[in-house]
This record gives structure tokens, sequence and C-alpha cells, in this order.
């Protein structure tokens, strides 16, 4: 059995505790990649990220998604829409195919 | 490119198996990655339907949740969140898919997640928990379907690139040699049949 984990800002995740979830609010950057380091060794299967943390670690995120067990998922936050978590799998995409033959419309 | 060999019979017979089986591995490895590219499309497809209703539906949780803390007042929004009872577990499992090893996460509930009091307590915060807790099955799809697409965008451009150097590089160049070796043989063959008519001419003098 494995764990779940959240990060992101603390206003966006909080909700998520009384479920049960393993909650890690974080502001700064190397703090993230210090924590989300941590997570990846231990028994979490899964870390959702908000959007704005995760568009600062995004080299870490790509690089421990390909090499350790452990998921990791961009979920939108409160604030604003970045479409980071849609960019990653336009570029898995085009890595995979060569071209992005799914979806042509415009999410920059 | 020549490949860099001996020109005699041994390494013919040698290159010759090598041509088969560099062919037959050619053969496989194209199946495999068209059959890698087939699944993959199939989960892009799927992940993206599944990530857009995700966000629509996590972004109205947050505004339930907002409400929520609004109508609360923060210590006592602080107070309710502080203890929970229900906890969230996922059990793993692999599946191959062209020798890729894909997980999936099932989840594992644990206790009841109203663990708090009625009284300093609104209704909305009721909801938005029983909105949170119907929406992370969902997350975890989702999360099972981005691991699984990166797993496999890598997994397809190995095989790319392997097919690629079999297909332009391999196979043509043990063609090359076989043929290269092929010839010498013959010339070799000729030049003595050559040689020998000669000493007999020579003798017959």
């Amino acid at each position: 059995m494995y764990k779940i984990a959240l990060m992101g800002n603390r206003e966006t995740i909080i909700g998520f505790k009384l479920l049960g979830v393993s909650i890690f609010p974080v502001k700064k950057k190397e703090e993230s990649v210090e924590i989300l380091n941590k997570l990846v060794k231990e028994e979490y299967a899964v870390i959702f990220i908000t959007e704005e943390i995760g568009c600062q670690i995004i080299e870490e995120i790509e690089i421990l998604q390909k090499t350790s067990f452990t998921s990791i998922t961009i979920i939108p936050s409160k604030s604003e829409k970045k479409y980071l978590g849609l960019k990653i799998l336009r570029n898995n995409i085009e890595k995979a195919i060569g071209t992005d033959i799914l979806f042509r419309k415009e999410v920059e | 490119m020549l490949l860099k060999v001996n020109p005699n019979r041994m390494e013919l017979i040698r290159l010759k198996k090598r041509l088969i089986v560099a062919k037959r591995g050619y053969k496989l490895l194209k199946d495999k990655r068209d059959a890698l590219i087939q699944v993959f499309v199939r989960l892009a497809k799927e992940s993206n339907m599944l990530r857009e209703e995700l966000e629509e539906k996590l972004l109205k949780c947050y505004a339930i949740f907002s409400n929520t803390s609004s109508l609360m007042s923060k210590l006592a929004l602080e107070e309710t969140l502080m203890f929970p009872k229900a906890k969230v577990k996922t059990e793993v499992s692999f599946k191959n898919v062209m020798s890729v090893n894909v997980p999936q996460y099932k989840l594992k509930c644990e206790g009841r997640y109203y663990s708090y009091g009625l009284v300093d307590t609104t209704a909305e915060l009721d909801s938005a928990l029983r909105k949170y807790h119907e929406i992370l099955p969902l997350m975890l799809r989702v999360a099972e379907l981005d691991k699984s697409l990166t797993l496999l965008a890598n997994e397809i451009e190995k095989t790319r690139r392997r097919v690629n150097a079999l297909e332009y590089v391999i196979i043509p160049d043990l063609e090359e040699t076989i043929k290269f070796i092929t010839m010498k043989l013959d010339e070799m063959a000729r030049s003595n049949t050559s040689a020998i008519m000669r000493i007999k001419e020579i003798i017959r003098a």
C-alpha cells in the first residue's frame, strides 16, 4: 500500500487534508525541490503538484517522472490556469509520434 | 560503409547469419513500435479528455471550498482540518504493455472523512469534502495516464531509434559487406583458375 501526496500553495491544497492525503504546503522553489526529492524516496506512489509550483520545478519533475517509480502529476491551482499539464502531455506526444497530431487548438 | 572484416568464407557465413538476425529483429521491432504508438495514441486521447474534465471539476471544488472558508472563521477551519481521521492509500499494480510496465492505481479509503463536530462547521464544508472525495479517483486515473504516457513515449523513442539504426545502418552495411566478400572470393577464384591455366601452358611448352 502506498500513500498519496499533494504539494502546492496552502490555500489550494488544504481541502484535501481531511480526506487523508498527505499535504505539503510549499512556497519556494528550493523548498519544493527538496521535499519532492524526499517524497520520491519514501513510499508515495502518486504526488500531485499544483501548477504554479510545478512551473518552477518542471525540469526536476520531468527527470523524476522518467526515472522514479512515483507518478508526478500537475493539477491546476486556484489562482490561474496555465495548462502546464496539457503542455507536458503535448511534449510527450511530440516525442513519441513526431508531431502533435491530436490537439491542434492552441493552449500557449 | 564497409565493415572491417577479412574477406574469407568464414566471415561470409558469419555475416550472412548476422544479416538474417538483423532482418528478423528489424521486423519485430517495427511491429513493436507500431503497437506502442497505437496504445499511446489511445491513452493520449483519453488523458487529454480526462485532464480537461479534472481541471474543470477541481476548479469547481476549489470554489466550493473557498466558499466554506469564507463562511467559517479561520480558527474553526484550522481546527477542523487539524486531525483527519480518514486515510487514503493506493494499491499499485503493473500492466505489461509491449514490455513497458505501466502502473495502475487503485484507491483505498479508510475511515470516514467527516471527522469534525457539527457545531462550528457549516454544511458547505460537508459538500466540499464530498466533492473532493468524488474527484480523487479521477485524479488517480490522470496520474496513472500521465506516468504511462511518459514511460511509453520513452520506450517509443528508444524503439524508433533501434528500428532506424537497423533499417538505415546495420542492414545496408551488412548487405554491402556480404556483396564485397562474395566479389572478392569470386575474384580470387578467377585469378586462381587463370594462374593454373598459365602454369599448365608453361608445363606443356
